[in-house]
């Protein structure tokens, strides 16, 4: 399956989030990717359609949803990969394992960074109805 | 193509790449959702700012040519933000033709707040790097940069 962008956020997203043992619903992902929830709706079909993740019910609400991510790891990386241009892979590969390494510290702090912007200043509203 | 031959460092960094590209992307999104305002408006009130703390005034014009929309397409953008109070237009000093257009305080401080705080938090993380990793970081990035100018010219 071609994955689209949005595709691979999610999907990175909620292996993120699975690492640090955080389950996810469909909400978190809206916002997280600022769609709309009928849009996640699509990509959530499409991505367990394609055996990426599962929907299942929530332990502690069962009219709620959680999104299991079941992609296997090569697969994601192979569509990462095959979206990126071979020139630009040479200089990833280029850089020494050190360098390698701040690179790649520094990319995910920057994520985090930006992750954590929210950013509804003039409507106050609306943060306080986020991730509940 | 063959990917066989890539190192899983260089999958670690484009992997990392890839993440921040697509965090960046769904902040900007949640951040004109919040400001309920469309890209090309977000993308003017900067430059409107930004011409404004170097105390250059901004004409339609201006504005048209470093958007890289049409005229037409400014005036329609200028009514908008006029009426959502981001905007203001003035006379011009020296062009009776011409008008200057503002970006209100009210605008000012939603852009800052917004904006002020992505650049602070990514400010600090650079901060957080040391000597080496600094230029590990900008090697790569220029490299990378110059790699693209390249890929551009052959293309073009």
């Amino acid at each position: 399956m071609r994955m689209s962008e949005n595709d691979i956020s999610a999907l990175r997203y909620l292996l993120r989030a699975k690492e640090r043992g955080i389950s996810v619903g469909p909400k978190e992902i809206a916002d997280y990717l600022g769609l709309q929830s009928s849009s996640i709706t699509v990509l959530l079909d499409r991505l367990e359609r394609a055996g990426h993740v599962r929907r299942e019910p929530s332990p502690f609400d069962r009219r709620a949803l959680i999104i299991e991510p079941t992609v296997p790891v090569g697969e994601l990386q192979k569509a990462i990969l095959s979206d990126t241009r071979a020139e630009l892979l040479e200089v990833a590969g280029a850089l020494e394992p050190e360098a390698a390494d701040a690179v790649v510290r520094f990319m995910d702090r920057l994520r985090a960074a930006v992750d954590g912007i929210d950013a509804p200043v003039t409507t106050p509203t609306d943060r306080s109805t986020r991730g509940e | 193509m063959n990917r066989r031959d890539t190192s899983p460092d260089a999958v670690r960094v484009i992997e990392a790449m890839s993440d921040y590209q697509a965090a960046e992307q769904a902040m900007r999104r949640r951040t004109r959702e919040s400001m309920r305002m469309g890209e090309a408006d977000l993308r003017a009130l900067r430059f409107l700012l930004r011409r404004e703390s170097e105390g250059r005034p901004v004409t339609p014009a201006d504005l048209a040519s470093a958007l890289g929309i049409k005229s037409s397409s400014v005036t329609v953008m200028l009514d908008r933000l006029t009426a959502s109070g981001h905007v203001r237009r003035g006379p011009h000093p020296t062009d009776r033709r011409s008008l200057v257009i503002t970006a209100t305080p009210g605008a000012d401080e939603e852009v800052r707040l917004t904006l002020g705080e992505m650049h602070a938090r990514m400010l600090a993380v650079a901060a957080s790097l040391d000597e080496r990793q600094a230029t590990a970081v900008t090697t790569f990035l220029r490299s990378l940069t110059d790699t693209l100018h390249e890929l551009d010219r052959s293309e073009t």
